[in-house]
């Protein structure tokens, strides 16, 4: 049965993952290409951007204020 | 230095050439730059500088600081911008952007007429740490031209020390990584001073 861990072990699960990941791609890019690492790169930046749904610029503004003020 | 075990090589201490494959927001970015640096001098700084250099992450805006220009020159440039296919999401009054937003240190967003995302949210520079990123800019060299962005130094303090997000922290992280024994510590270490210090005053 897998151990029920908790939402701070969770989170700090996450976060240590998220650093391996940032740390093990740093590499990747060190040790290849521009080309390599940049089309690699370039599936996910393609995808997102050309895919966004875009908003009103009144709707994106207020997103965008929101978020400055939460931060 | 030995720039031939990694990827991203410096032309010269302050130039870097990058040779990758160009993506939507480079080629957003690129033909904006292309209008705005007939009118101002600018750097590229916070998120899209990391992007730039391959981390894993898009980004809906791309910040850029650009000189004290005047009322007139700046109206020229918008102007520009609209007569491209650009838009301003602030407001289409070119006459008040300049006394409305940009003097009251608000930040104006230029996108292709029609979106909003990606745009480049431009701003004046607020205080030293801008004005250092103005004046201390590197250059990057690629298949779409030149860029000017923050020195990567001070890049790394202000994402850790202002922004301070998990994001942030991964992008400074990515940053130090990359450029691990090609970045100056000692610059490192006053940058944090001098936004520790910027932090605490505000």
């Amino acid at each position: 049965m897998q151990k029920e861990i908790s939402p701070q072990e969770a989170q700090e699960l996450n976060k240590k993952q998220r650093i391996w990941f940032v740390n093990y791609w740093a590499d990747f890019v060190r040790n290849n290409t521009d080309l390599e690492w940049s089309r690699q790169q370039n599936v996910i930046i393609d995808s997102q951007l050309k895919g966004v749904k875009q908003l009103s610029r009144e709707l994106y503004l207020k997103i965008k204020r929101n978020k400055h003020m939460l931060s | 230095m030995s720039e031939q075990t990694i990827s991203v090589r410096f032309e010269d201490k302050k130039t870097i050439v990058l040779d990758k494959e160009i993506n939507v927001l480079d080629r957003f970015v690129a033909e904006a730059i292309k209008i705005l640096e007939k009118h101002t001098s600018y750097v590229i700084v916070s998120g899209y500088v990391s992007i730039l250099f391959a981390r894993t992450r898009a980004t809906d805006d791309v910040d850029i600081i650009i000189e004290r220009i005047s009322k007139e020159n700046l109206k020229k440039m918008l102007k520009e911008f609209y007569d491209n296919g650009y838009w301003c999401l602030n407001t289409d009054d070119i006459e008040n952007v300049y006394d409305e937003f940009l003097t009251q240190d608000i930040s104006i967003r230029i996108a292709k007429k029609g979106c909003t995302v990606p745009n480049i949210e431009i701003k004046f520079p607020k205080n030293k740490v801008d004005e250092l990123a103005l004046t201390e800019h590197l250059t990057v060299k690629h298949e779409l031209g030149t860029f000017f962005i923050s020195p990567l130094e001070l890049q790394i303090s202000y994402k850790n020390i202002i922004l301070g997000s998990y994001k942030d922290k991964e992008d400074a992280l990515h940053i130090e990584r990359v450029f691990k024994g090609l970045l100056n510590k000692e610059k490192i270490k006053y940058f944090d001073v001098l936004l520790n210090n910027y932090a605490k005053r505000n």
